[in-house]
C-alpha cells in the first residue's frame, strides 16, 4: 500500500500502523457509505471514507485467511 | 517530590494501571504550571513518596492535536525524573515510533508492556532479559487489567528511579525496531478469533444496526429501571433526614433563616445528592460499552449517518443516553478526544428529552389533553427534541469543526472487570460533587430567594421577587402564552424539572387533583402545548449547566449553552402558538 497524504493524517495513519509497504486486509465496509474496517498487523481500525482515499491499495493474491 | 509520568497511546490501558497503582487517591487537578487537568497521585515507591501523573494518551509527540500538545508541553517544561511509557505488547510495532520519539529525549524510562494476557493468548511470547538489555532500558511485563505482574511493578518503579542508566548514545528508530524484532515472537496468524466471530454477528450489514439499537435500548431501559427507584430512594431518605432530624434542629431559628437553611442550601444539596446513583449507574454501563470495545462499533455502525451531521457514533451514544439524563451524557463525551467533535456533541445532548422533563409532560399532558391524544403529545415532543439536536448540530457544526481525521482503533472484545468498572464510577461520582456543588446550591438559593422575597409574600405567589420578574417578562413570554405563574414554574425548572409541577402546586396553593382544575382553568391547550415545547428546549437545569462549565472550562461556552437553547424555546413556542392561536380564531369560532 501507499499512503498519498503529508501532516497529521499521515502520522496518525502511520502510529496506527498504516504505513507505506504494510500490508492491509478490508474486513467489511459499513452500511451507507459509512466508514472501512482495516486490519493491519495484529490492530483494527476504522476509517472514514473521505480519510481512506488518500491510501492506495495494491491487491495481493495471497489466499484469504 | 520525585515525579513519574505515565505515557504511552490512546487503547494501552494506561489509565487502568494508573487507577492500579494509585486506587482511589488519584484526583483530576490542575497542574501548577500549565494551564491543564491531569490526573495524578501521590504514591509510595520504597522509602520514598513520588507523585504519579497521568498523562492523556497520544500517538505523536510532534502531533497537534490538543493532547499531544499537552504532553510535549510538560515533558518540556515539567522536571520530570521518570517516564513509564506503556506498551499495548499485542501491537507493539506501531508504537515503536513514538517510543523512540520518547527516548530521545534523553528522561530515565521504564517500558512496560501492557495487557500480556492478550498477548500471550495470541501466543506472543517476549524476551524481557534480552529486550532490555539491548534497548539499556529496564522493561516490565503485566496487566494492569487482571494485576498480573503488579506486584513487582512498584520495586522496578523504584530502582529505576534511584538509579536509571542513561543512553550516552541514544539509539535510532531503526535500532528499536531491530531490538524488538528480536526479542518478540509474533505467531504468523496473530488474530483475535472471537472478535472476528462476534464482529461477524455484530457488525453485519443487514443486522448490526437493528442489533446496535436492541443493545441501545436494554442499556437504557437497564440504567432506568434501576436508577429511578434509587434515586426515588435517595430522595426519601433525604426527605426523612430533614423531618426527622434538621427540622427539629432548626426550629428556634428565625423563620427566614429556617427557609434559606432547608429550602435554600439543604434542597441544592439534595439535588446534587439525587445525581449520584444515575451517575454511578450510567459510568458502569457505560464501562461495559465501552471495555468491551462495542463503543467503537457503535461508532462504525452509526458513522454514515451520524457524520451528515457533523457528529460521529459515539455522539449517537450519547446523546441516546441523554435521554435518560443529560448530565453524566455530558460527561461521558470525554471519551471523544477530538474537541470540536466534544463540544458539539455537548451542545445537542441538552435537546435530548430527559426523565425529569418527562415527569412535567406526563402531568401536563394527563390533566389538558385525552386519553387518545396524550400518547401522540408525548411522541411529537419527542420528535421535536431530536429534531432540535439535528437543527442544532446543523447550525453549529461549522463553528464546532471535527478537524481531527475519523481514524479509529478497533480493539479486540474484552470482557470488562468489575474493579475497573467501580474505579470508573468512583471517579466520576467524586469529580462531579467536586465541581458541581457550590455551582448548584447557588444556583437552588437564588431561587429560594427570588420565590421567597420580598419579606411578607407568599413564597411562590406572583407577589414575590419572582413573580415580579413574570411581570416583566411578560412582553416577551406573552406572545408565547406563558403566564406570570408559568413563568414561576420555568424560573424553579432551572434547577431541576422534577420540581416544576410542585412549583405549580405552591403557586396556585392547590395540590393533586385540585391543581389539575386549577390549571384547566386557567391554561388552554395551546397555552399548555407551548409551555411544554419551552420546557422541552431551554435550559435544561441548573446541574446540566455546571456540568457543561466543569467540562469545558469555558464560560463563553457554556453562556452559548445556555443561550441558543433560550433563543430556540422562545422562538419555536413563539411560532407555534402564533399559529395554533390564528388557526383555532379562524377556523374554530
Amino acid at each position: 500500500m501507499a499512503v498519498n497524504v503529508e501532516g497529521d493524517l499521515k502520522k496518525r495513519f502511520f502510529a496506527l500502523g498504516l504505513k507505506e509497504g504494510s500490508s492491509v486486509r478490508v474486513l467489511r465496509r459499513a452500511k451507507f457509505g459509512g466508514p472501512m474496517h482495516l486490519r493491519v498487523g495484529t490492530s483494527e481500525l476504522i476509517v472514514r471514507l473521505k480519510d481512506a482515499s488518500c491510501i492506495c491499495l495494491v491487491p495481493s493474491f495471497a489466499s484469504p485467511v | 517530590m520525585k515525579r513519574v509520568a505515565l505515557l504511552g497511546m490512546p487503547n494501552t490501558g494506561k489509565s487502568t494501571l494508573f487507577n492500579r497503582l494509585t486506587g482511589s487517591h488519584a484526583k483530576v487537578g490542575n497542574w501548577p504550571g500549565l494551564t491543564v487537568e491531569l490526573m495524578n497521585a501521590r504514591l509510595i515507591v520504597g522509602d520514598q513518596v513520588v507523585r504519579l501523573v497521568d498523562l492523556p494518551g497520544i500517538y505523536d509527540l510532534n502531533g497537534f492535536s490538543d493532547d499531544e500538545r499537552v504532553v510535549t508541553n510538560f515533558l518540556d517544561t515539567q522536571q520530570t525524573d521518570l517516564i513509564i511509557f506503556v506498551l499495548n505488547t499485542s501491537q507493539y510495532e506501531r508504537q515503536l515510533n513514538l517510543l523512540s520519539q520518547v527516548m530521545a529525549k534523553g528522561i530515565p524510562l521504564l517500558l512496560v508492556m501492557n495487557m500480556v494476557d492478550e498477548a500471550s493468548a495470541m501466543g506472543i511470547t517476549v524476551d524481557v532479559h534480552g529486550l532490555s538489555e539491548k534497548l539499556n532500558h529496564p522493561i516490565h511485563l503485566l496487566s494492569a487489567k487482571y494485576g498480573q505482574g503488579m506486584e513487582r511493578l512498584l520495586p522496578a518503579i523504584r530502582q529505576a528511579i534511584s538509579s536509571c542508566p542513561l543512553n550516552d548514545t541514544p539509539l535510532t528508530q531503526a535500532d528499536i525496531e531491530q531490538a524488538f524484532q528480536a526479542s518478540i515472537n509474533v505467531p504468523a496468524q496473530a488474530s483475535h478469533a472471537l472478535t472476528e466471530k462476534l464482529d461477524r454477528v455484530l457488525l453485519h450489514p443487514v443486522f448490526g444496526l437493528p442489533l446496535f439499537f436492541a443493545v441501545m435500548l436494554l442499556l437504557f431501559e437497564g440504567v432506568f429501571a434501576i436508577g429511578k427507584p434509587l434515586q426515588d430512594g435517595a430522595a426519601w431518605l433525604l426527605a426523612a433526614f430533614r423531618t426527622v432530624a434538621l427540622e427539629p434542629l432548626c426550629a428556634n431559628l428565625p423563620v427566614l433563616l429556617q427557609g434559606l437553611l432547608l429550602d435554600g442550601v439543604y434542597n441544592g444539596l439534595g439535588t446534587v445528592a439525587s445525581f449520584v446513583p444515575l451517575i454511578v449507574l450510567f459510568f458502569l454501563f457505560m464501562g461495559i460499552v465501552e471495555d468491551t470495545g462495542y463503543l467503537s462499533r457503535a461508532a462504525f455502525l452509526m458513522d454514515a449517518l451520524m457524520s451528515k451531521f457533523g457528529l460521529d457514533g459515539r455522539s449517537f451514544v450519547m446523546l441516546l443516553m441523554g435521554f435518560g439524563c443529560n448530565v453524566p451524557a455530558l460527561m461521558g463525551t470525554r471519551v471523544i478526544r477530538s474537541k470540536g467533535l466534544r463540544y458539539l456533541t455537548m451542545l445537542t445532548i441538552p435537546f435530548s428529552l430527559c426523565s425529569a422533563r418527562m415527569q412535567v409532560f406526563v402531568f401536563f399532558i394527563a390533566a389538558i389533553f385525552t386519553a387518545d391524544q396524550a400518547p401522540w403529545v408525548l411522541f411529537s415532543l419527542y420528535v421535536i427534541s431530536i429534531l432540535m439536536a439535528i437543527l442544532t448540530s446543523l447550525i453549529f457544526k461549522r463553528q464546532y469543526i471535527n478537524n481531527d481525521a475519523f481514524v479509529l482503533e478497533m480493539p479486540p472484545y474484552r470482557f470488562p472487570t468489575v474493579h475497573q468498572m467501580a474505579t470508573t464510577s468512583r471517579q466520576e461520582v467524586k469529580h462531579f460533587l467536586n465541581r458541581a456543588t457550590r455551582f448548584i446550591v447557588i444556583g437552588v438559593v437564588m431561587v429560594w430567594v427570588l420565590t421567597n422575597f420580598p419579606q411578607g409574600a407568599a413564597p411562590g405567589s406572583v407577589d414575590t421577587w419572582a413573580g415580579q420578574m413574570g411581570q416583566w417578562l411578560q412582553p416577551v413570554l406573552q406572545p408565547i402564552g406563558i403566564n406570570p405563574e408559568l413563568t414561576i414554574a420555568l424560573l424553579f425548572g432551572f434547577i431541576a424539572k422534577e420540581i416544576v409541577i410542585g412549583s405549580l402546586a405552591i403557586i396556585y396553593g392547590q395540590e393533586g387533583g385540585a391543581l389539575v382544575h386549577a390549571i384547566t382553568q386557567h391554561i388552554t391547550w395551546i397555552q399548555a402545548y407551548s409551555f411544554m415545547l419551552f420546557v422541552l428546549i431551554y435550559t435544561p437545569c441548573v446541574s446540566t449547566i455546571a456540568t457543561i462549565r466543569n467540562e469545558t472550562k469555558s464560560l463563553s461556552f457554556t453562556a452559548l449553552a445556555i443561550a441558543w437553547p433560550l433563543v430556540a424555546a422562545w422562538l419555536i413556542s413563539l411560532a407555534f402558538y402564533q399559529t395554533a392561536t390564528y388557526l383555532q380564531l379562524t377556523y374554530f369560532h
